[in-house]
């Protein structure tokens, strides 16, 4: 075919154009173009940039940003269920009956793994793992009620005031959650519980599942060697930090848009919005947000909130 | 129907013990470093190269040094084909594997029914994955498009002369040029779907898929339903394509197309083989004569997928 | 979905549902302009509708058919006798024609098997359709089960006679051959030859087509002297021998059946039929396009899209309770698109000017390196030969001239005997302009004035990377003449200032919405890019096409945005015929039917010579990509070798050199070797 020679739109329409596809779509019902115009306004404007050029490299990475809505993380929650969890129960079941098609023996067994596994949501009733419970139960129909619980359900306290395991039938732990960033979250809140719960039974498999991971936060919950394993559905590797030399987002080069620039434009305003971690919590640069919440390893300047500043993704669930 | 029962595994080599002995490998060549060294590690007691005349980068000097290659001048899958079955033993009781990385779409689906209707019910497929593309891992891979036709051997069985309650299912992929071919191919039926990669390989190419979708649907057509099957089972996209078929029992005409993922056309081609006897459904597909090859570098993982056919 | 909150969203008649094909129904006029005077189904005559895509083929066709008789007769089939006739509307998508070929199965079975498949088809719905007629009229059993006997007989009987009892078991009974046959088609793929048995012929082809509906209205009274059409529409999906068939069927005609069939422009491509005997227009079929019967009427064509527009808007208004006079949805919605103003254009430009440096004084600095040195001296002689001049359209028009002086340095100085530098240039020019701007007679200006000032004002928001100010003209009427005689472009238009305007909140549907230029603007512009990118061609002839589109464009672009445009706001072309090579010709025919470029039938120019000179322009709908002037002005005329290497791809790679040729004399520093930075596909000047 040949090279398209046209009278291009300006990059600054070409981007925006690419932002109200969205607007349409994966981001429909949040972002509209009052937010929209709100958050660039926060940027050097045009009487003082007169090229505009904070405003297109902030517009820039607007339009590269992953948002994953409700009708992602439903299914996202339905790959975790039924592809982290129950397929590799299924396919060793299917081993262990000479590979058998007979759905009726084979959900039979399952059903046997299944009454003694719990999904337990991580932290408190108001955190991101709560949250999850209620679509995570409505896309799965196999999962009811009693097959969550709270953190604080797994262990309580014995007449002598030790710990003991609340619910001894159950052999398997699934601890759910959204994202793990640096790990040092979920280490914080899940360390002690874990370790507690193998020094009661050494038995027990302890798997820890999110929808989202960095690799290098996987890297250091597995160093802890207190999980069965941890996985994600979706893993992101170095090329996800928005301004290092390896970022996937400034592979192809357009006129105006700098990747050094645009990372010394974050770090400014990032201070105010996040002080010490001007580029996101541990540093992680990311550009990444939920339908529930935007964690606080993605830029500040997409969900900072001090001195006036308008956010674009909302950050609903603070750290405590 | 449950598809997602099928055996399913990822490996980081293929030195892990979980690959047995076949007795018949077959691969695409594609000239990419994954690809060549699986087709030299796997344990198998035949191996054969298919050589595809569409890929025009690839050269005889690349791939003579092998000693058993296939190879037909022809484009259509049928005829390349033809002299198949006559220089390979296949049946039954062999142990089948098949590498579909580099594979051709089409010819993918035809030597499968053509292996299926053999009496060939199991066959082990492998598909790897890059460290990294060369390119990035988003641009198109075709030159020109021809013709939207029916994938040889899979047209309709049962082919319906009403067409008012048409279906139309599209596993759309980047290649927005291809997505777009069939659309206008397509325009009249009734109702469409695309199934999107999700989750996808990774994170972003969701919504660059997306993004691509919007731009052709703002150019062909505006009512269309998306549907998500994970960009590397075929297993659930085959489950999602019944998914859809089941919701309404008077589908009059039902078109496939496979312009995603390979596990993606796999998933397609399962689900056809599961259902071309009793339902009004074929395989349709932008053919061309040149596709280009996504040079990649490394391979970073290997998926396995263990097809039992009815 | 279908997007309600846009009235110009649904685009296409496949969309519509059948009550929204009768809703939504616009005839082009009444009586001798309305569609059914020339697709009239009370004569016999066999109709080819030809239509390139948006101009409302599959809608009149539909609206023509048999669902829409039934809906618009409220189902009374005595109304629907009526009309004369039953139209049997047939996609052929749903063939899949494409099956009948190749799998190393030779010519004559596929036509064979091709022929015989149609009848049982066709027949399906034919029979669908009798049935209703049956059971509207309580056909009593005995004259049922005449009809039946007769049609059993059409089948051969040496294995077993047919016996249906009842349509429905001849109609699964059709059902099962055809399935045969589709099961066959399919194998052969592997097992490369027929199972004979599978797909023998019952019947010779055309004995149910022709045959049932001879038998039936000769036996059921009612439907005596009731017309079948079958509509077969998407002729071009056909490969050329099944066309034939198709032709032959036409020929071959009984009655009371005929044929009307829908077909692109570009699909129209055979009249031969099986028996060498060549069908005419005229003669045996009709052939109506719809493009030139749109073009030919060309009055017509503002008001019809007018009607369009005001039936979609008085539906959206009336289905949220909102009633207004039909002539006041006109108006109000023609006074929300903000109007074009040169003035503002200039204005802002000129203020932009303060605050930085436009792009036109920073190309100057930049050419001006190859000939003025020191280069420091660069910015001082161009502040001199802005003199100050505030105004960007003035400074464009000394520029100009000033570009014009600089390429004509040497042979002027020879000419008029003199040694004259770029600095007596300037001098001259800021003379002559401020004679012009005192109000004395300056024709040197007054003549860049009247033929530039568009070209430049365009030239002025491109460069400055603002093209959605060089909008030219804007509002309705100014759509419908950028449609190009199409009404789906229209709509399209139409639709995305409403989708635009709503992302922007301009609320472009609330009585207080209006539709700000630059909406209008990218409403174009897309519209454009859809236009360009939906063009139906296929395989190595879409590559050729778009490749000489791709030449085309830089040399029409070249010529509006260089620094000395020659011609005045170009919008089209001349070539005489004979120049043209075969190839060449055939490229300026396929971009013809595709509707790339419009034959400008009016203006063609008489010459003294016998030369055939034909002037054509680029569709009005596709300008916008490109920013070129959609008003008649300039026509260039191409030589021999420029048409050639525009339109004959045997010649492609010749194309850049020959481009930079011309290009070096429009576009300063006019350097004779070829500029080793510059590329064709920037607007780099």
């Amino acid at each position: 075919m040949a090279i398209e020679n046209f009278i291009e739109l300006p990059l600054k329409d070409q981007l925006l154009k690419k932002v109200e596809s969205y607007m349409k779509s994966i981001w429909i019902n949040r972002i509209d173009k009052n937010k929209l115009n709100n958050w660039l306004n926060n940027f050097e404007d045009s009487t003082i940039d007169i090229d505009e050029k904070e405003k297109l490299n902030m517009l820039f990475l607007l339009s590269k940003f992953s948002f994953l809505g409700d009708n992602e993380i439903r299914s996202l929650l339905k790959c975790l269920f039924r592809d982290l969890f129950k397929r590799p129960i299924i396919q060793r079941i299917r081993k262990e009956l000479g590979d058998t098609l007979v759905l009726e023996d084979i959900n039979k067994k399952f059903s046997v793994e299944f009454e003694v596994t719990k999904f337990v949501a991580i932290g408190g009733v108001s955190e991101s793992g709560a949250m999850l419970m209620y679509p995570f139960r409505q896309e799965n129909d196999e999962i009811s009620e009693k097959n969550i619980i709270l953190q604080s359900e797994i262990l309580k306290e014995n007449i002598g005031g030790q710990k003991e395991i609340a619910l001894p039938s159950v052999q398997r732990y699934i601890f759910i959650d959204d994202f793990i960033g640096t790990g040092s979250q979920g280490k914080d809140k899940l360390k002690k519980d874990v370790e507690s719960l193998k020094n009661l039974n050494k038995n027990l498999e302890l798997c820890y599942y999110v929808l989202v991971a960095t690799e290098d936060g996987l890297e250091e919950l597995n160093k802890l060697n207190l999980f069965t394993s941890v996985e994600a559905v979706f893993v992101l590797d170095g090329t996800f930090k928005a301004f290092e030399e390896e970022s996937r987002y400034y592979k192809t080069t357009h006129n105006g848009i700098d990747r050094e620039y645009a990372k010394k434009v974050a770090e400014k305003y990032g201070q105010t919005l996040f002080y010490t971690q001007e580029l996101g919590f541990g540093d992680c640069q990311l550009l990444l947000g939920f339908d529930h919440n935007t964690p606080d390893n993605t830029l500040p300047i997409f969900w900072g909130e001090e001195n006036g500043w308008k956010y674009i993704f909302k950050r609903f669930i603070k750290k405590a | 129907m449950d598809y997602s029962i099928f055996y399913t595994t990822k490996h980081k080599n293929l030195e892990d013990g979980s690959f047995e002995e076949y007795d018949l490998f077959i691969s695409g060549f594609d000239l990419c470093e994954r690809t060549k060294k699986i087709y030299d590690e796997i344990k198998s007691k035949e191996k054969v190269w298919l050589i595809f005349p569409q890929y025009k980068d690839i050269k005889d000097t690349d791939y003579n040094s092998y000693s058993n290659y296939y190879f037909d001048s022809s484009y259509e899958e049928d005829t390349y084909f033809e002299k198949f079955l006559g220089k390979y033993n296949v049946s039954s009781e062999i142990k089948l594997c098949i590498d579909i990385t580099g594979f051709i779409r089409p010819h993918l689906i035809f030597l499968i029914k053509m292996l299926y209707m053999t009496g060939v019910k199991k066959i082990d497929f492998l598909y790897s994955e890059p460290n990294h593309y060369e390119r990035g891992e988003n641009t198109s891979f075709t030159g020109i498009t021809g013709a939207v036709e029916s994938v040889k051997w899979c047209s309709s069985e049962n082919n319906n002369p009403d067409s008012d309650n048409d279906l139309l299912i599209v596993a759309t992929g980047y290649d927005d040029k291809l997505v777009q071919k069939i659309l206008q191919d397509k325009l009249r039926v009734k109702t469409k779907y695309h199934l999107i990669g999700f989750p996808s390989l990774q994170l972003d190419m969701y919504q660059e898929n997306i993004l691509k979708l919007n731009q052709t649907k703002e150019l062909v057509e505006n009512n269309s339903y998306t549907e998500f099957a994970p960009a590397m089972d075929p297993f659930i996209t085959a489950q999602t394509i019944h998914d859809i078929i089941e919701r309404d029992k008077s589908y009059t005409n039902i078109y496939l197309c496979p312009i995603s993922t390979k596990p993606h056309t796999l998933g397609v081609a399962l689900y056809y083989l599961n259902n071309f006897r009793t339902k009004p459904v074929s395989i349709i597909f932008p053919y061309s004569k040149r596709y280009n090859i996504k040079t990649a570098i490394g391979m970073k993982r290997i998926w396995k997928y263990t097809f039992e056919l009815p | 979905m279908k997007n309600l909150e846009n009235p110009f969203s649904v685009l296409k008649a496949t969309e519509f549902t059948n009550e929204e094909i009768k809703e939504y129904w616009v005839d082009f006029g009444h009586g001798k302009n309305s569609v059914f005077n020339f697709l009239n189904p009370t004569t016999d005559l066999p109709k080819y509708l030809l239509g390139s895509k948006g101009t409302g083929k599959t809608h009149i066709l539909k609206y023509a058919s048999y669902p829409l008789q039934k809906l618009k007769a409220n189902n009374d089939f005595n109304k629907i006798l009526e009309e004369k006739y039953i139209g049997l509307y047939y996609e052929l998508y749903g063939y899949n024609a494409s099956r009948f070929k190749g799998k190393g199965i030779d010519q004559d079975q596929w036509n064979t098997v091709f022929e015989y498949y149609l009848d049982l088809f066709l027949a399906d719905k034919l029979l669908k359709t009798y049935s209703e007629f049956f059971d509207f009229f309580k056909v009593n059993d005995d004259l049922l089960q005449s009809v039946l006997k007769g049609i059993n007989n059409l089948f051969n009987q040496t294995e077993s006679p047919l016996e249906c009892k009842s349509i429905k078991e001849l109609i699964d009974y059709i059902s099962l051959l055809r399935k045969k046959i589709d099961s066959e088609i399919n194998n052969v793929a592997f097992t490369r030859k027929f199972n004979l048995s599978e797909i023998k012929s019952l019947f010779t082809p055309g004995d149910l087509i022709f045959g049932i509906p001879e038998l039936i209205s000769q036996q059921v009274i009612q439907l005596k002297d009731v017309k079948i059409i079958y509509i077969l529409d998407e002729i071009e999906k056909l490969e050329e021998w099944q066309k034939v068939y198709i032709n032959t069927l036409v020929w071959d005609k009984r009655k009371p059946v005929t044929f009307w069939l829908g077909m692109r422009t570009w699909g129209y491509t055979t009249w031969t039929t099986k028996s060498t005997e060549l069908i005419r227009d005229g003669h045996e079929f009709n052939k109506i396009d719809l493009d030139s019967f749109i073009s030919n009427n060309q009055e017509l064509y503002p008001e019809f899209v007018s009607n369009l527009c005001v039936n979609r808007l008085t539906k959206y208004f009336s289905k949220r309770g909102i009633s207004i006079e039909a002539k006041n949805i006109k108006k109000d919605f023609e006074d929300k698109f903000e109007q074009y103003s040169e003035e503002s254009v200039v204005e802002y430009f000129s203020n932009l000017g303060k605050r930085k440096e436009l792009a036109h004084i920073t190309k100057l600095k930049e050419k001006l390196k190859y000939v003025i040195k020191p280069e420091k001296a660069i910015n001082s002689f161009v502040a001199k030969l802005i003199d100050d001049e505030e105004n960007v359209l003035f400074q464009k028009y000394k520029f100009f001239k000033f570009y014009k002086d600089w390429y004509n340095l040497d042979s002027d100085n020879k000419r008029l005997k003199r040694q004259w530098t770029l600095e007596n240039i300037m001098f001259a020019i800021n003379d002559e302009f401020r004679k012009y701007k005192t109000g004395s007679n300056s024709i040197v200006f007054e003549e860049i004035v009247d033929k530039r000032k568009k070209d430049f004002i365009a030239q002025i928001c491109v460069e400055n990377n603002e093209p959605a100010r060089n909008i030219e003209h804007s509002g309705i009427d100014s759509f419908i003449e950028r449609s190009q005689c199409n009404p789906r472009n229209f709509l399209m238009i139409l639709m995305k200032c409403v989708e635009i305007g709503n992302l922007r909140n301009e609320k472009t549907l609330e009585p207080e919405g209006k539709v700000s230029l630059e909406t209008q603007y990218r409403a174009l512009y897309d519209t454009a890019e859809w236009f360009y990118k939906t063009i139906e061609i296929k395989g190595e002839e879409a590559k050729k096409l778009y490749d000489s589109l791709q030449f085309l464009s830089d040399i029409l672009k070249l010529y509006r945005y260089c620094d000395k445009p020659t011609e005045t706001s170009v919008f089209g072309f001349s070539i005489t015929h004979e120049d043209l090579s075969n190839e060449a010709k055939r490229q300026i025919g396929d971009m013809e039917t595709y509707s790339i470029i419009v034959k400008d039938i009016k203006g063609r120019k008489e010459r003294n010579t016998s030369r055939e000179e034909n002037r054509y322009f680029l569709n009005k709908t596709l300008c916008p990509l490109w920013g070129l002037p959609i008003k008649k002005r300039g026509i260039l005329d191409l030589n021999r070798e420029t048409a050639n290497l525009i339109f004959n791809y045997t010649l492609k790679n010749q194309f850049e050199s020959s481009y930079k040729k011309i290009r070096s004399k429009l576009v300063a520093p006019f350097l004779k070797e070829e500029l080793t930075n510059s590329s064709q596909n920037t607007l780099d000047f």
